[in-house]
């Protein structure tokens, strides 16, 4: 037998078991979801937010090529107070491009400008790519949340803790100049007041709504009030509904059949002052890998 | 840009075809159902915004391979993304029942397997695992094919040699292999 087909059958998980693991209603589902995120069109918002935008990657000594680093460093979730300007009648710069030693340093001025805004700024300075400002919960602004980019672009890691699941929160990209492949950056932004995140920590991570408020394994009755003393509102219900076809999850804005009896088994923050609560009938069993991840963010909570 | 329902229609194509593909793709590489739902529906939501960077028919699937590639690399970085689109696959895929990990299991093959650099792994995988020609692989990691091909030669090589030194270590000390085998039985 040959290498590959000895390969193959160590495959983890195989097509067969795949075509099971998800409904046909949640495949249809997040293709809809998906589709219904054209909202790359929002309009721009009248109010303009100049965030500090710097993070100056340290050269590193034996690079002979200069690169352009794309940075945003929200410094934290709060907006800072901006003056109104009255009709601005030229429209500043989505981005500005400053050299510094071999790096070529991309700033990200206006982060609630226009998507096609930055491409054509980048596409002015031969740079072929896509970069995006998503409403981020607040230990996310700041940082890169999604970047489809080939492997000679770096990351540039946060400096300080880094409360993310996996290690590394980073805060920009460094980009070798003359790259002309293609390629898409999302950085996270604060959101605007009931606007939904798109992309989010653990609630419970430092900075979050729920940090050093661990609601898990209580009963909905139980944290409810907790919730409302943090002033942070249920903004979404999940919970596992029992089909012929298998557990399907169920997310929803109203409370429904949540009887307080439930448990809380998990919260995200949904929105400024919101969490989407993870919930089920039975008592959770936490895993202890989670619980792990859980203890690194509460360390430092008061007991 | 192409008009509103073309757009729709093309992304639903793709989708129906690489749905189970990309999926697979996810789930042999992690073990974390929850990862697995963010990483398809951030790959999907890639697909969906740079539509028009989508290559046709079957060169679909290895893009998105490499699309899925480069999110589970961001994912395994640092963040932990939860966007509201996967909620409810989150759910399903958190619940569903895997198979015994194979990976895991005790043999000579899976042992030489495991002893391989991560990106001899993933090379030897996107063959066995997705059925993936040099060409193809090419397209998920953005080199040329020719570096594939070579690359592709040193990890079966290199696999190769792993086996030999085990078959030779199971022949040196056949009672330790037979007690192994007793204890997986």
């Amino acid at each position: 037998m040959n290498h590959d087909k000895l390969i193959g059958r160590l495959a983890p998980v195989t097509d067969e078991e795949i075509a099971h693991m998800v409904s046909p209603q949640t495949k249809t589902d997040l293709a809809e979801r998906i589709m219904t995120t054209a909202a790359d069109t929002a309009p721009a918002p009248r109010r303009r937010r100049r965030l500090v935008l710097f993070g100056l990657p340290l050269a590193v000594a034996t690079a002979a090529a200069t690169v352009a680093a794309v940075t945003l460093t929200g410094s934290s979730g709060s907006p800072t107070p901006t003056t109104s300007l009255g009709p601005r009648k030229v429209q500043p710069a989505a981005l500005s491009f400053s050299t510094r030693g071999k790096y070529l340093v991309v700033k990200v001025e206006d982060p609630l400008a226009d998507p096609a805004r930055y491409k054509k700024e980048f596409a002015a300075h031969g740079m072929n790519i896509t970069l995006k400002v998503v409403p981020a919960s607040p230990s996310v602004v700041g940082t890169v949340v999604m970047t489809d980019l080939p492997a000679n672009v770096k990351m540039i890691p946060a400096k300080g803790k880094c409360y993310s699941g996996g290690g590394a929160c980073p805060v920009g990209v460094r980009i070798p100049v003359g790259f002309h492949g293609s390629g898409a950056i999302v950085f996270g932004r604060a959101a605007r007041p009931g606007e939904q995140y798109n992309s989010t920590n653990s609630a419970f991570a430092p900075g979050e709504a729920l940090h050093c408020v661990n609601i898990r394994g209580l009963t909905v009755d139980q944290a409810l009030p907790i919730l409302r003393r943090h002033k942070v509102a249920v903004g979404q219900w999940h919970y596992d509904e029992k089909r012929p076809t298998g557990p399907y999850g169920v997310t929803t804005p109203n409370r429904g059949k949540i009887a307080g009896s439930w448990y809380v088994t998990d919260a995200d923050p949904w929105a400024p002052g919101q969490v989407l609560l993870w919930t089920q009938p039975t008592m959770p069993k936490l895993s202890p890998g989670a619980t792990a991840y859980q203890r690194r963010l509460a360390a430092g909570c008061p007991r | 840009m192409r008009p509103p329902d073309e757009r729709r229609r093309r992304f639903e194509e793709i989708y129906a075809a690489c749905h189970d593909p990309v999926l697979g793709y996810v789930m042999r590489r992690t073990s974390d159902g929850h990862d697995a739902a963010d990483v398809l529906a951030e790959t999907f939501l890639v697909a969906w915004r740079r539509l028009d960077d989508v290559p046709p028919g079957d060169q679909a699937r290895p893009w998105l391979y490499g699309v899925a590639r480069r999110v589970l690399a961001n994912h395994h970085r640092g963040e932990r993304r939860r966007t509201a689109l996967g909620d409810r696959l989150r759910a399903e895929l958190a619940s569903a029942v895997r198979p015994p990990d194979r990976l895991a299991e005790s043999g000579a093959v899976a042992d030489a397997f495991r002893s391989l650099s991560d990106d001899d792994r993933e090379l030897l995988s996107l063959v066995g695992w997705e059925g993936l020609d040099a060409g193809q692989i090419a397209t998920v990691l953005g080199c040329s094919r020719n570096a594939v091909r070579i690359r592709l030669h040193r990890a079966r090589k290199r696999l190769a040699r792993a086996l030999e030194a085990r078959d030779a270590h199971t022949e040196a000390y056949p009672h330790q292999a037979r007690i192994v085998k007793e204890e997986h039985a």
